[in-house]
C-alpha cells in the first residue's frame, strides 16, 4: 500500500499490527514458558534465607529467616508503627522531591534558555551540585532545627541540583533550528520556550526525575537514621538499639520496593507523556 | 512581495546586491560552503549583516524575523516531534494575529485548506516519527504555506530524498508558487534540480554572486571561470535538427547521428540550438567502430587526437568527424582500458546528464 494513499485507519491498522506483534514478543519474552525463570533467584534465596535463618547458624535474632520477618510485618502494620513511620518517610520524600524537583525544571529551563542568567548562576551550580545532600544536615540541623522541614529541605537539595542540571542540559541539547523554525513562524519566546523547548527537553527531564526519586527514599532513610526521630531510617536505628533484625530487614526491604516503585512510575509517566518518540 | 538586497555583507556574503521580482520563482545556487544558506538567513533577519535588505522597496533590517512574514523551509525541515502533523501546522497560524489583539480566525478551516492543498489530509494525526521522506517535506511545505506568508525560503529541502519524489515535489512546488503567486527563492547545490525549470538563477561562489540569468546561461554563457568550474566546462554540441520520436524522447542531430533526450528536459516546442554535457559524463567504450556501425542513437565513433594528464584525471579529446568532444577519466579506469592517440573509440551520452539550450 502506498504510504501516502493511506488514511488514518490504514495506519493505525499497520501500527496496531506492528505493536500486536511487539506485544506478541514482549510477551513471549516475560510472560511466555520461561517465565518463571525470573522468580526463580528470588524463590531460591528466599529459602536459603529460611534454611539458614532456621538451622541457626549464629542466633535466630541476628539471623531471623524470612518466615520471622514475615510475621513481624504483619505485627508491626496491625499495631500500626510501619504505617506511621512510613507515611512520615513519605509525606517528607513527596513534599522535597516535588518542590525540588518543580523548582529544579523551573530553574533549569531558565539557565537553559537565557545565556546571562546561564553564566550567573551555572558556576555557583557547579559548585554546589557535586555536595552530597547528606552534607548539608550538618548546616541545615543548626539552620532550621530538628523538625520535620529538615528532612524535606535534605530531600529538596537532593532533588533540586540533579534535575536542574538535568532540565539545562535538555534545554541546550534541542537543536537550535527548532527555535529558529518557532521564530519565523511567529511565535514568541514564551510559546517557544512552553511549546518547543520543554516538550523537547521533557527525556532528558525524566532521566533526572527517575534517578532522584529513587535517590530521595536513600537519602531519607539515611537523614532519619541520622538525624530525625520519627520515619522508616528512624524506625531501623530503634530496630538496632533493640537488636532487633527482622524489622531491620522489613524497613530495608520497604526502602528497597519504595525506590523501585518510584523509579517505574516515573518510567511510565514519560512514556505516557513523550509519546512522540 | 519584491525583496531587494543592497549591498549585503557579513561573515561570509560580500556585498550582494540582488533584486527578486513579486510573485517570482528564483533559483540560488552554488557549491556547499557558498554562503546560499546565510544569503536566506540574512533575507529572513535571522543573522546580522551589513548593507539593507528591502520588502517592496522598504528597508526591513530593523524588523525582527517574526514579524517579517516570510516562512522558511530549512533543509533538516525540523518538524517539532512534539506535535502532530496537523499541531504543526496551526503552530505558525495559532502564532500570528491579524491586529496587535486579534488573533487568526478560523485556524482549523485554514489548517484543512492546506492538508487539501498538499494532499496529506490522511496524515494529520500523525508524528513525524510516523512519516516517511516524502511526507515529512509535503508537511514541512504545508506548514511554511499555512501562514499565507509574503515570501517563501526554501533551503534545498528536497536534498535527502529520492530523485524521482524530488523532482515531483519540486514541480508541485512550483505549481503551488505560481497559483499564490508567492515570491520564492529556492536554494541548490545542483544545477540539475533546476532541470527544465524557466527560472531565473543565481550563482553564489564564495559569497559572492557570479551571474544572474536563466539555467541556460549559466551553462552555455558564462565566461566566468568560477562558475564554469562549478558547473564543469562542459561541451557544448551545436545540434541540427529536433523531431519527437513516437517513444517520446526528443531527437537532436548532431554531426551524423543522433542524440536522444528525454522530454522534460525541454521547456517548449522550440527548436533546440545546443547541448551541453560535462567531460565527466562522455562515456568512453573500448569498441572498434566496425563493432557498432549501423547504430544512430546516442553513439558516435570517433579518434583520440590528445591525452593530457591532470592531476589523477586523465582529459582525452576525441574528434568525431569536424567536431571535437572531451572526456575525463579517473586514472585507474584509463589506465585499465589501455588507450593511447590516435585509437579509434566509441563514445556515448548519459541522456539524463545532457543540457538542452533553445
Amino acid at each position: 500500500m502506498n504510504p501516502l494513499e493511506m488514511t488514518d485507519g490504514d495506519f493505525n491498522r499497520v501500527r496496531t499490527r506492528k505493536n500486536r506483534k511487539k506485544r506478541e514478543f514482549a510477551l513471549e519474552r516475560t510472560t511466555g514458558k520461561n517465565d518463571w525463570i525470573r522468580f526463580l533467584p528470588i524463590i531460591i534465596l528466599l529459602v536459603v534465607w529460611e534454611i539458614l535463618g532456621r538451622i541457626n547458624i549464629t542466633s535466630r535474632a541476628m539471623f531471623p529467616p524470612f518466615s520471622d520477618v514475615l510475621k513481624e510485618f504483619f505485627v508491626l502494620l496491625r499495631n500500626r508503627v510501619l504505617i506511621v513511620n512510613f507515611e512520615a518517610s513519605l509525606f517528607r520524600v513527596i513534599a522535597g522531591f516535588v518542590w525540588g524537583s518543580l523548582l529544579g525544571i523551573l530553574m533549569g529551563i531558565v539557565i537553559g534558555w537565557n545565556r546571562f542568567i546561564d553564566r550567573v548562576l551555572s558556576p555557583i551550580i557547579s559548585i554546589l551540585y557535586p555536595i552530597p545532600a547528606l552534607g548539608w544536615l550538618p548546616i541545615l540541623m543548626l539552620w532550621i532545627g530538628i523538625n520535620n522541614m529538615l528532612p524535606i529541605t535534605i530531600i529538596f537539595i537532593c532533588s533540586f541540583f540533579p534535575v536542574c542540571y538535568n532540565t539545562v542540559c535538555g534545554i541546550k541539547n534541542v537543536d537550535p533550528n527548532y527555535v529558529r523554525v518557532a521564530r519565523t513562524l511567529g511565535a514568541s519566546k514564551v510559546k517557544i520556550v512552553v511549546r518547543v523547548l520543554f516538550p523537547l527537553a521533557l527525556p532528558n527531564i525524566f532521566t533526572g526525575l527517575r534517578l532522584e526519586s529513587g535517590m530521595a527514599w536513600r537519602v531519607i532513610i539515611a537523614a532519619e537514621m541520622v538525624a530525625i526521630p520519627t520515619g522508616i531510617g528512624a524506625l531501623m536505628m530503634r530496630a538496632e538499639s533493640l537488636i532487633r533484625m527482622d524489622i531491620i530487614i522489613i524497613c530495608l526491604l520497604i526502602l528497597s520496593v519504595m525506590t523501585f516503585l518510584f523509579e517505574r512510575g516515573f518510567l511510565y509517566l514519560e512514556r505516557r507523556v513523550v509519546k512522540w518518540r | 512581495m519584491e525583496v531587494e538586497l543592497k549591498g549585503v555583507s557579513n561573515f561570509i556574503l560580500n556585498n550582494v546586491n540582488l533584486k527578486i521580482a513579486n510573485g517570482e520563482f528564483f533559483a540560488l545556487l552554488g557549491p556547499n560552503g557558498a554562503g546560499k544558506t546565510t544569503l536566506l538567513n540574512v533575507i529572513s533577519g535571522l543573522t546580522s549583516y551589513e548593507g539593507n535588505v528591502l520588502y517592496d522597496g522598504v528597508a526591513v533590517d530593523d524588523v525582527p524575523v517574526e514579524e517579517r512574514g516570510i516562512s522558511y523551509l530549512f533543509q533538516e525541515l525540523y518538524l517539532f516531534p512534539n506535535m502532530t502533523v496537523y499541531e504543526n501546522i496551526a503552530f505558525g497560524l495559532r502564532n500570528k494575529r491579524v491586529t496587535r489583539k486579534e488573533k487568526i480566525p478560523d485556524v482549523d478551516g485554514r489548517v484543512w485548506d492546506v492538508l487539501r492543498l498538499l494532499k496529506i489530509e490522511n496524515l494529520r494525526n500523525r508524528y513525524p516519527v510516523h512519516l516517511s521522506g516524502g511526507e515529512k517535506q509535503r508537511v514541512a511545505l504545508a506548514r511554511a504555506l499555512a501562514v499565507r506568508p509574503s515570501i517563501l525560503l526554501l533551503d534545498e529541502p528536497f536534498k535527502s530524498i529520492d530523485e524521482a519524489t524530488s523532482r515531483y515535489l519540486r514541480e508541485e512546488v512550483r505549481d503551488i508558487q505560481e497559483k499564490l503567486e508567492l515570491t520564492t527563492i529556492y536554494v541548490v547545490h545542483e544545477i540539475s534540480q533546476l532541470e527544465g525549470m524557466p527560472v531565473r538563477v543565481a550563482v553564489l561562489i564564495d559569497g559572492k554572486i557570479r551571474l544572474i540569468g536563466s539555467v541556460q546561461d549559466v551553462y552555455f554563457d558564462s565566461q566566468d571561470e568560477a562558475v564554469l568550474d562549478f558547473v564543469g566546462k562542459p561541451n557544448i554540441l551545436r545540434v541540427n535538427s529536433r523531431e519527437e520520436s513516437d517513444s517520446g524522447f526528443i531527437e537532436a542531430v548532431w554531426g551524423k547521428g543522433v542524440i536522444l533526450i528525454p522530454k522534460y528536459k525541454c521547456e517548449n516546442n522550440s527548436k533546440i540550438t545546443k547541448l551541453a554535457i560535462s567531460p565527466w559524463d562522455v562515456r568512453i567504450l573500448p569498441l572498434h567502430p566496425e563493432s557498432v556501425k549501423g547504430l544512430r542513437v546516442n553513439v558516435f565513433s570517433g579518434r583520440i587526437l590528445r591525452v593530457e594528464l591532470e592531476s589523477a584525471v586523465f582529459r582525452i579529446t576525441v574528434g568525431i568527424g569536424s567536431e571535437v568532444v572531451i572526456a575525463n577519466l579517473p586514472r585507474v579506469v584509463f589506465e585499465r582500458m589501455r588507450l593511447n592517440e590516435g585509437n579509434e573509440v566509441v563514445i556515448t551520452f548519459d541522456m539524463e546528464k545532457v543540457r538542452v539550450y533553445q
